[in-house]
């Protein structure tokens, strides 16, 4: 009897370890196959000028839009700097940088607060002005996005989306 | 009673094991921050690197001394986990201390890292100026192989520079219209030709010069012309080619290439003598043409004639017209009045067809900016699918990955709870049989 109760004790915590260890297991794929996905996507950038008209140019001193779609996915994720199953509206901020050159000089910045529940979207459109006196040539405007600012804790929400405008 | 809670509480410390196990495997984090200089100048470009997670985003933003933003990105790290971001300051950047903040993402923790902007050190006193250099005179001549050649033949040009030294001189060549362009040629030991063949007619002028050396003052030849004669194009027009005695007829004449300001003769003949009576010389104007009026005083068939007798740059030229045939009777009333109908008639189907050009034009301009607007939609439609092919990629990148994470993690799950259980059921044993 002492022996078949320390066969049965052997097989018992063999047992729950090995099933703690599966279940275990089943957390961390969940985890792993959802925690590579960004919780937005930047859906178009469309540059403007004042008057709302599309451009693919801008002149020094223009003031220009940046207009962007942005789309919380349809999915609701699993987000790690969360840590939980969201099915509520997440906050973001999205920045439009403006540079020239290699490597780039910051010739300007602006942004947009908001927050979005899965499958909505929003149309920020933050402005810029091509510096008055800085060179001609082709300028890059970048779209990051970000879950707050870097400085605060914030992490990359959406993957950048970069656009070349000439500037004469 | 005791044995069920021994294998509870060691159940428990296994959970608790492994809850910690996870994450330590899912949350990113950012090992190493630097930046490639510890003090820069305004103006200068600061590269950041570090390393992180392999395939993961990191936030970055740079602040200066007063807080404002001087650069913010977002990069992905490589497969061996090594992030790079690079940013010029600005020519008016503050001095001081700036922060980088570089955050993993998502749920990693931010890390910083500082640098300093420094004034410049004073620039170096400029060196002495080189004493004077002692230099000797040099010479340079040339000439023309002709002087006088048509339109068409080439002219050597030789010359000859003293010192006799390997150098490159240079040519002046004027165009008869008063441009000048500039060739390069090597003259070895002071020795040069150069072949060269006018394309327009008049007077061109050649000089070289040398710019000198260290050894050398430069120099430059005396100027030497070439004329180029050209042939020249006569057409004569004539208008009416019927009319009538005491009629006017105009007769105008070109040249070409134009000449200005040149005197042409212009004569007639008729089918009843033999001999060009001459009307008179009339000089071109700026664009070559001239123009005269002639009265004809008999029946007859008349033919005009101009004449360009030549000169030392354009040779001699001549054209004559076709007939006019000059009648007795002069035109009637209805003749002119049916003409003028003829005209009304012309005009008016001229201005429908300019309508018609006009309504054309517009269509293609409506048309272009419609396609111009279709463009746009294809580029962005095009860009789009770009983007979500390789997001595609990726995913199915990362899935692949996962698998295999997922596999070696099972693996190891199933050793770990063997061992355990076995450790465990080892406990629970050995504390039975101390009881």
């Amino acid at each position: 009897m002492p022996k078949n109760n320390n066969k049965r004790t052997i097989l018992i915590s063999t047992l729950l370890c090995c099933g703690a260890m599966l279940l275990l297991l089943l957390t961390l794929i969940g985890s792993v196959s959802a925690s590579d996905q960004m919780p937005f996507r930047i859906v178009s950038v469309t540059i403007r000028d004042e008057a709302g008209n599309p451009i693919s140019q801008a002149t020094r001193g223009q003031f220009i839009f940046v207009d962007i779609v942005i789309e919380k996915e349809a999915v609701p994720y699993y987000y790690d700097y969360y840590y939980y199953y969201d099915y509520g509206a997440q906050p973001f901020l999205v920045v439009a940088r403006l540079t020239y050159g290699t490597p780039p000089s910051l010739m300007g910045l602006s942004g947009y607060r908001g927050s979005l529940a899965a499958g909505e979207q929003a149309e920020p459109t933050p402005g810029l002005q091509i510096p008055p006196t800085g060179p001609s040539g082709n300028y890059v405007i970048t779209v990051l996005t970000y879950s707050n600012w870097p400085a605060a804790g914030g992490v990359t929400a959406a993957e950048p989306v970069l656009i070349v405008i000439p500037v004469t | 009673m005791r044995k069920s809670g021994l294998n509870w509480y060691a159940l428990l410390v296994v959970v608790l094991t492994l809850l910690l196990l996870q994450i330590s495997i899912v949350t990113p984090v950012v090992t190493s921050l630097t930046t490639d200089k510890s003090e820069y100048l305004r103006g200068e470009a600061v590269t950041i690197s570090g390393t992180a997670s392999a395939g993961e985003w990191v936030a970055i933003q740079v602040k200066d001394p007063n807080g404002v933003n001087v650069w913010i990105d977002s990069v992905k790290a490589g497969s061996d986990g090594s992030f790079t971001s690079s940013f010029r300051l600005s020519s008016t950047a503050t001095y001081g201390t700036y922060t980088v903040y570089a955050t993993p993402g998502p749920g990693g923790q931010p890390v910083t890292k500082t640098f300093q902007v420094v004034t410049a050190p004073p620039p170096p006193p400029p060196p002495p100026p080189p004493p004077p250099p002692v230099k000797k005179s040099s010479s340079m001549t040339i000439t023309l192989d002709k002087t006088s050649i048509t339109l068409g033949e080439s002219v050597t040009i030789s010359g000859l520079l003293t010192p006799a030294l390997n150098v490159t001189v240079d040519l002046e060549i004027k165009c008869p219209n008063g441009t000048s362009v500039s060739k390069s040629i090597l003259a070895s030991k002071g020795a040069f030709t150069y072949v060269f063949k006018p394309d327009v007619a008049g007077v061109w002028s050649f000089k070289a010069s040398w710019k000198g050396n260290d050894e050398y003052y430069g120099c430059e030849s005396s100027t030497v012309t070439l004329i180029a004669r050209g042939a020249v194009s006569l057409r004569i027009f004539v208008a009416p080619l019927i009319t009538s005695v005491r009629s006017i007829i105009i007769i105008y004449a070109d040249t070409s290439p134009a000449l200005v300001d040149r005197s042409l003769v212009i004569s007639y003949t008729t089918n009843k003598t033999v001999n060009w009576i001459t009307i008179g010389s009339f000089n071109t104007g700026s664009d070559g043409i001239v123009a005269c009026l002639f009265t004809p005083t008999e029946v007859a068939e008349y033919k005009f004639k101009v004449e360009w007798i030549g000169d030392s740059i354009f040779m001699p030229a001549s054209a004559t017209s076709p007939g006019v045939l000059v009648i007795a009777e002069s035109l009637t009333a209805q003749d002119i009045v049916n003409a003028l109908n003829q005209l009304k008639a012309l005009q008016k189907l001229l201005e429908e067809k300019e309508a018609e050009l006009k309504a054309s034009r517009d269509t293609i301009s409506m048309l272009n900016s419609q396609i111009a607007g279709l463009q746009h939609d294809l580029s962005n439609a095009q860009s789009r699918i770009s983007s979500l092919e390789s997001q595609l990629a990726e995913t199915q990148s990362r899935l692949a990955e996962a698998e295999s994470r997922v596999m070696l993690i099972g693996i190891l799950a199933l050793i770990v709870g063997l061992l355990i259980g076995i450790l465990v059921a080892y406990l629970i044993l050995k504390r039975r049989g101390a009881k």
